[in-house]
């Protein structure tokens, strides 16, 4: 008897134990907390982009802090792999990535050089469709004496940890132009990924070229 | 002149137009069977919208030399020489003589509203904008919407059929180069103006958008791994955008959740 109330017991602990441990139930991040993840990611790109004084090489290592605490650099490398992902080892894949993570960072450090002076208003969000991880922040680069440009960020929670996924401009997702280019150079190369990592070692020398001689 | 002159040409296009239609229905049909077949095989094929590659690639590379050589140079110094004021009232004239093609397109899609607004925008611009070169309507509430014959097509339920890089013209796909000519048609300006307006009006269109577009390309240029695939993907994108009047939210992409 005492036996089976202490096993009793012990179920009712591990029910509870298990319940505490077990993650909480996946919801599309809240509205506020989007936003205002979206409000803190954009104050520091802004900030790099103004700073005159920081050296260019110093601009690249700054953006690649910001890339790596705000955006899912894995999630959109390997969507961006596409169907060739199934054909690559892990070891290629994590290759891959390395050389990915270099590419965003080069060509974003050069991209957001024509946005210096400019501010990015917060406006939105919206939901992902029935997504229970991603919600879309919507935003607008404010230019003086121009149009405003939109910007949807698409936000995902990662275990209680928000990251962007894909950012929309002008009605073009740079996840899916990243994968259609992708997918382009595999077949042109051949060889699966290695053709696609070769292609990504050759930009990334030539880029890191322009900017250090910047 | 103008008008003998383009008669008979259009009696010739009609028909040609109404070929290419035929054909169009015929490769939508195509394309939309290889969505429903599932996600997997649209990823299989991301380029399988792109038969005549080959040939669009050498026309790309014959595009850019051009545009290196001449298009580019004359976009530049259209910017140096000519004050942003100057340009915008430029941009507003060609934007303005083009709303009767925006109106005929609203129509035929059915957006009533909209094609009201145009009018009055029209009305409001070719007046009080004296002749166009002042956009007043935009602020009085009156937004320009710019809508052309492929994006009706897209509507009616016409599919964009293969890709396809226009000489000069860039890139399009068969549904869009359709309308390009259907456009030409509807468009009461192409009538009214001598030819010679006509074509200068064409060219001037032309340097202004590459004028806009100057900093854009070049950084495609730059960053792309594959500049002609680049060019692609942005501009079924963008387009696709378009026939949704960047209003209607597409589908939402799905993104999965990736093991660690």
């Amino acid at each position: 008897m005492r036996r089976f109330r202490s096993f009793g017991l012990f179920v009712v602990v591990a029910i509870v134990l298990g319940l505490a441990s077990t993650p909480p139930a996946a919801a599309a991040p809240d509205a506020g907390s989007a936003q205002k993840f979206i409000r803190t990611l954009a104050d520091k790109a802004v900030a790099v982009v103004k700073a005159d004084e920081v050296p260019k090489s110093d601009r690249s290592r700054q953006l690649r802090q910001i890339l790596r605490d705000h955006f899912d650099v894995r999630t959109i490398g390997i969507f961006a792999l596409g169907v060739h992902r199934r054909q690559s080892t892990p070891e290629q894949i994590s290759i891959y990535l390395e050389e990915f993570e270099d590419y965003v960072v080069y060509t974003y450090s050069t991209r957001l050089e024509k946005y210096a002076g400019e501010t990015v208003a917060v406006t939105g969000t919206r939901p992902a469709g029935s997504s229970k991880t991603d919600i879309f922040v919507t935003s607008e680069i404010v230019r003086q004496g121009k149009e405003p440009i939109p910007i949807t960020w698409r936000v995902r929670d990662r275990k209680g940890t928000l990251q962007v996924i894909d950012v929309e401009i002008e009605g073009t997702n740079q996840i899916v132009t990243y994968r259609q280019e992708f997918a382009a150079v595999i077949k042109r190369r051949g060889n699966g990924v290695e053709g696609l990592i070769t292609e990504l070692r050759e930009k990334n020398a030539s880029l890191q070229g322009k900017l250090a001689s910047n | 002149m103008g008008v003998i002159v383009r008669k008979p040409a259009a009696h010739l296009n009609i028909l040609l137009c109404a070929a290419l239609s035929m054909s169009l229905a015929a490769c939508g049909s195509t394309t939309q069977g290889t969505t429903s077949a599932g996600d997997t095989a649209q990823q299989a094929n991301a380029d399988s919208g792109d038969p005549w590659e080959n040939t669009n690639r050498a026309i790309f590379d014959f595009n850019n030399s051009v545009d290196r050589a001449v298009l580019q140079p004359i976009a530049r110094a259209y910017r140096d020489v000519l004050h942003e004021d100057i340009r915008d009232g430029i941009r507003n004239f060609s934007d303005n003589i083009n709303e009767p093609v925006n109106f005929v397109n609203l129509v035929l899609q059915g957006k009533d509203v909209k094609a009201a607004q145009t009018v009055i925008r029209f009305v409001i611009n070719s007046t009080v904008g004296i002749g166009g070169l002042g956009d007043v309507a935009t602020n009085l509430g009156y937004p320009r919407h710019q809508e052309d014959f492929g994006q009706t097509l897209a509507v009616w339920g016409v599919g964009e059929g293969p890709y396809i890089m226009l000489p000069i013209l860039g890139p399009s796909n068969v549904r869009d180069t359709v309308g390009k000519v259907a456009d030409n048609f509807t468009d009461p300006f192409g009538y009214v103006i001598p030819l010679a307006g006509n074509l200068a009006r064409t060219f001037v269109n032309g340097v202004d958008r590459r004028e806009r577009n100057l900093e854009t390309l070049e950084d495609i240029e730059r960053n792309s791994l594959d500049f002609y695939a680049a060019v692609r993907s942005l501009y079924r994108q963008n387009r696709e955008s378009q026939v949704r009047d960047g209003e209607v939210e597409g589908p939402v992409l799905d993104i999965p959740v990736y093991a660690e």
